[in-house]
C-alpha cells in the first residue's frame, strides 16, 4: 500500500518538471501516463482521470506523483491517512470522494482548469451536485499537496533538510 | 467478565496519569483503551503517516458556527490526543477560577488557583517543563521551572523583534520539552516533528512519562477495548461495571470498584449519557442536566507573514518558540469577558492540515507552488488562543445514527460567544501590526478557528449545577470520577494538558486516601 518502490530521483525530476511547467489543468495524455494501474480498484477510469486532472490543477506536480494512487490506497485501507478523516463530513470517505468527482466532472465538461477550480471556491455556484465544492476543494487540495509535499523528497527540492527522527516505512 | 479494582477508561495525559499513581498505591487497574497499541519505533517523522495518531473512532457530527475540528483534537491509541500534543504547558492564571464572582459571566471553578498550585509544581517536577519563569511575568506563582527555556530560532527573533516595537514583551513559551536531558530522557533536537509524535522522548507523552510506572506497577492497558456504557449496582448509586466491546467486537464487562472516566470530552459525555438507566434516565452523573453542555473551546486563529530575510521556520518545535499574555487579563471594561495569549515561531512542515501547504488555503496552480517555494524559506508565524465562556448551548448529545457497536453517535455542537469574538477581533488588529512592525512584506491571517477540548462533565459546588465535584467525583455516584479538561467550567486562553494533568494528580492522591472511603474496602 505504499509508493516506497518508486525511484525518489525519478520522482522528484518529473515533480521538478510538472511544477516548473506550471501546466497542470486539463486531462493531460502526460497525467494520464502517469496513473498506476496496481491500484486498488476503487475508482473507474473517468474517475481516476478527473482526479488526477483536478490534483494537477490545485497543486503542480500532483498528478506525476500519484495522487490517484495515494486516494485509492487510502481508501481501501481501514485507518486511511488522508486529511479527509479530519473533516466530519457525514458521508463515507469513498463515497464522498466518489460523490466529488463525480461532481466536478459534470461541471468540468472535460475540461479541468484554473476556471474551474477558481469557480469552486464561489459561494454561488450553480450546476454542481455534490459535496460542498469548497470542501472538495479543501480535501483534494490536501491529498495533491500530501504527494507534492509530504515526503522527503518535497524537501530536497525546496533545499530543506528533512530531519527525520525515524524514517517512515514509505511515502504512503 | 473480568474484574479489577479501578477500571480507567482512556490512557491519555490523565488517564496515564491516574494509572501509575493508583497502581503505585497498591491498587489493581486495568485501563481500556479504544485504540491500538501505540509504541515509540511507530511515531514516524512525516506528515502523513503521522495522521495514524489522530481519532479513527467512531465519527462524530459537528454542528454550530465554530464546529471543533474533532478527529484532529482527539488521539487514538496508547497516549490519546498526548502522543501527539505540542507541549505548551502554561497554568491557568488565578482570576481564571473565578470567573462569575469577578466578572459576572461564565462560570466559577470549585477550587482556587491555590488549591492547584502544589499539583502544578508536583507534576512540573516530575513531567520536566523548560521555560523562563522570571521573564514570564504574567505567570501566576508558582515553582521555577526546573529546565532552562528551548533556543530561539530566526522565525522567534523577527516576531520578538516586531512584539518589542509595539512595546510588548515576550518570554519563552513554557513547555513539557526537555531543553536538557531531564528525568532519563534527552534534550529535544529542535527538529519540528512534535505534531508527528516524539520518539526520543523530550516531549512528555503518556508513554515516555507513565509507561515504565505502569508497567512497575503492573497495570494493564486493554487496547483497541472500546467502551460503551458503565453499569451501576441496582440501587444506582455505586459504578459497578464497564461495558466494552473487544477488538473482535465482542462484549465484554470488567466489575470495577471504582471507576475513571479519562476519554477526552467528547466520549466521556457520550458514555454518559448512553449510560442511561431506570435509575439514571438522562444518562449516568445527569440529574443536573449538564451533562454534555458547557463544552467549550477555545477561539483562535494563525497569522502569517513573508519576510526579506530567511526564517529557519522548519526549526523548532510545533507549539511555537515564544509567547506573550500582554492581553491575557480579563477587563471588563474593553467590552469583553475575555483574554488572549500570543504563541510565537511555531516549526512547520511543508504539508499538513496546520503546514506551510494550508498557510494560504485561497490559492492553487502556479501561485501555490511559487507560494510554497518562497514560504519554505520565508515564512513566520504566529497564533492566537483567546478565552471563551462556558455556555448551556454548546453541548454534546446523542443522535439517533450508531456506530458499528451499536452507540449513538455524538453531535458536538459548538458556537464561540460574543465575549470571544470581541476578543479575537481585537487580538487580530493587533497582530496585523506586530506583523508590520516585525518587517513582514505581506502579513495575512487564517480564518478563526476552533482549539482544544474542554468541559461538557464541569466540575463545580453545587450538585444542580454541575456534573462533579472539584475532585472530579460524580455528584451522583459514590465511586465514579472523570478526568482531563472535559472538567473545566472555565478554561483560560491556555493550552488544557498541564492544568488537566495537575487535576488528575489531586484526584489520584485524594482517591489514595480516601480508597476505604469511597469503597474500596
Amino acid at each position: 500500500m505504499n509508493g516506497a518502490s518508486d525511484s525518489g530521483f525519478s520522482r522528484r525530476a518529473a515533480i521538478r518538471q510538472a511544477i516548473a511547467c506550471g501546466v497542470a489543468t486539463a486531462l493531460l495524455p502526460g497525467c494520464r501516463e502517469q496513473i498506476s494501474h496496481a491500484a486498488p480498484a476503487i475508482f473507474t477510469d473517468k474517475e481516476r482521470q478527473t482526479l488526477a486532472a483536478v490534483g494537477e490543477a490545485l497543486v503542480p506536480g500532483a498528478a506525476v506523483a500519484g495522487i490517484v494512487d495515494f486516494v485509492a490506497a487510502m481508501l481501501a485501507d481501514p485507518d486511511p491517512m488522508l486529511c479527509y478523516r479530519f473533516v466530519s463530513f457525514p458521508m463515507p470517505p469513498v463515497v464522498f470522494y466518489k460523490a466529488a468527482l463525480g461532481a466536478i466532472a459534470g461541471l468540468s465538461r472535460g475540461i479541468i482548469d484554473a476556471a474551474l477550480i477558481g469557480r469552486m471556491l464561489s459561494p454561488n455556484l450553480k450546476g454542481w451536485q455534490g459535496p460542498p465544492a469548497a470542501l472538495v476543494y479543501f480535501v483534494i487540495r490536501n491529498d495533491a499537496a500530501d504527494v507534492v509535499y509530504g515526503g522527503e523528497d518535497a524537501y530536497a527540492r525546496l533545499d530543506l533538510p528533512y530531519l527525520a527522527h525515524i524514517a517512515p516505512p514509505g511515502r504512503w | 467478565m473480568s474484574e479489577a479494582e479501578v477500571v480507567i477508561v482512556g490512557s491519555g495525559a490523565t488517564g496515564s496519569l491516574l494509572a501509575a499513581r493508583l497502581g503505585a498505591a497498591g491498587r489493581k487497574v486495568v485501563v481500556l483503551e479504544g485504540g491500538p497499541q501505540r509504541k515509540l519505533q511507530q511515531l514516524y517523522s512525516s506528515t502523513v503517516w503521522s495522521r495514524r495518531l489522530k481519532w479513527n473512532g467512531p465519527p462524530a457530527r459537528m454542528a454550530g458556527g465554530n464546529p471543533v475540528t474533532f478527529p484532529f483534537e482527539a488521539g487514538w491509541g496508547t497516549g490519546g490526543s498526548a502522543l501527539h500534543h505540542y507541549a505548551c504547558w502554561f497554568r491557568l492564571h488565578e482570576n481564571d477560577f473565578k470567573l462569575a464572582t469577578l466578572y459576572g459571566k461564565g462560570l466559577d471553578w470549585p477550587i482556587a488557583y491555590e488549591d492547584l498550585r502544589p499539583w502544578y509544581d508536583a507534576v512540573q517536577a516530575e513531567t520536566g517543563i523548560s521555560g523562563d519563569a522570571r521573564q514570564e511575568v504574567w505567570r501566576p506563582p508558582g515553582a521555577p521551572y526546573p529546565m532552562p527555556p528551548q533556543p530561539v530560532f530566526r522565525q522567534g527573533e523577527i516576531l520578538a523583534a516586531g512584539f518589542a516595537k509595539r512595546g510588548l514583551r515576550v518570554a519563552p513559551l513554557p513547555m513539557a520539552i526537555n531543553s536538557v536531558a531531564y528525568g532519563g530522557r534527552p534534550a529535544c533536537i529542535q527538529d519540528g516533528w512534535c505534531d508527528a509524535g516524539c520518539p526520543t522522548g523530550a516531549l512528555a507523552n503518556p508513554i515516555v512519562i507513565f509507561g515504565q510506572a505502569m508497567r512497575r506497577a503492573g497495570v494493564e492497558i486493554r487496547h483497541d477495548s472500546f467502551v460503551s456504557r458503565i453499569l451501576t449496582d441496582a440501587a444506582g448509586r455505586r459504578a459497578a461495571a464497564v461495558e466494552y466491546f473487544d477488538k473482535n467486537g465482542a462484549k465484554q464487562t470488567i466489575t470495577a470498584k471504582l471507576v475513571i472516566l479519562a476519554a477526552f470530552a467528547l466520549q466521556t459525555p457520550r458514555i454518559l449519557l448512553n449510560s442511561a438507566s431506570g435509575r439514571h434516565p438522562a444518562g449516568l452523573g445527569n440529574s443536573s442536566g449538564l451533562v454534555g453542555r458547557c463544552f467549550t473551546a477555545h477561539a483562535a486563529t494563525n497569522f502569517y507573514g513573508m519576510f526579506a530575510d530567511e526564517t529557519e521556520v522548519y526549526l523548532g518545535r510545533t507549539g511555537g518558540q515564544l509567547m506573550s499574555q500582554e492581553s491575557y487579563a480579563k477587563d471588563p471594561r474593553k467590552g469583553y469577558v475575555s483574554g488572549y495569549t500570543w504563541r510565537l515561531g511555531s516549526a512547520l512542515k511543508l504539508a499538513d492540515l496546520g503546514g506551510i501547504a494550508n498557510a494560504r488555503t485561497d490559492l492553487f496552480g502556479a501561485d501555490y507552488a511559487a507560494f510554497m517555494q518562497r514560504a519554505a524559506k520565508h515564512l513566520a508565524t504566529a497564533s492566537i488562543l483567546a478565552e471563551n465562556l462556558a455556555s448551556p448551548d454548546n453541548r454534546i448529545e446523542l443522535v439517533a445514527e450508531k456506530d458499528r457497536f451499536g452507540v449513538p453517535l455524538a453531535k458536538l455542537t459548538h458556537t464561540s460567544g460574543p465575549d470571544a469574538e470581541a476578543c479575537m477581533a481585537a487580538a487580530v488588529a493587533e497582530g496585523k501590526a506586530i506583523f508590520r512592525a516585525a518587517g513582514a512584506l505581506e502579513a495575512w491571517s487564517a480564518p478563526m478557528r476552533t482549539e482544544h477540548m474542554m468541559g461538557g462533565t464541569v466540575m463545580g459546588g453545587d450538585p444542580r449545577k454541575s456534573v462533579t465535584d472539584g475532585y472530579g467525583r460524580a455528584h451522583d455516584l459514590e465511586n465514579l470520577f472523570i478526568a482531563g479538561p472535559g472538567l473545566f467550567p472555565a478554561v483560560g486562553a491556555v493550552n488544557p494538558t498541564f492544568t488537566a494533568s495537575a487535576l488528575a494528580a489531586r484526584t489520584a492522591r485524594h482517591i489514595v486516601d480516601r480508597w476505604s472511603a469511597l469503597g474500596g474496602t
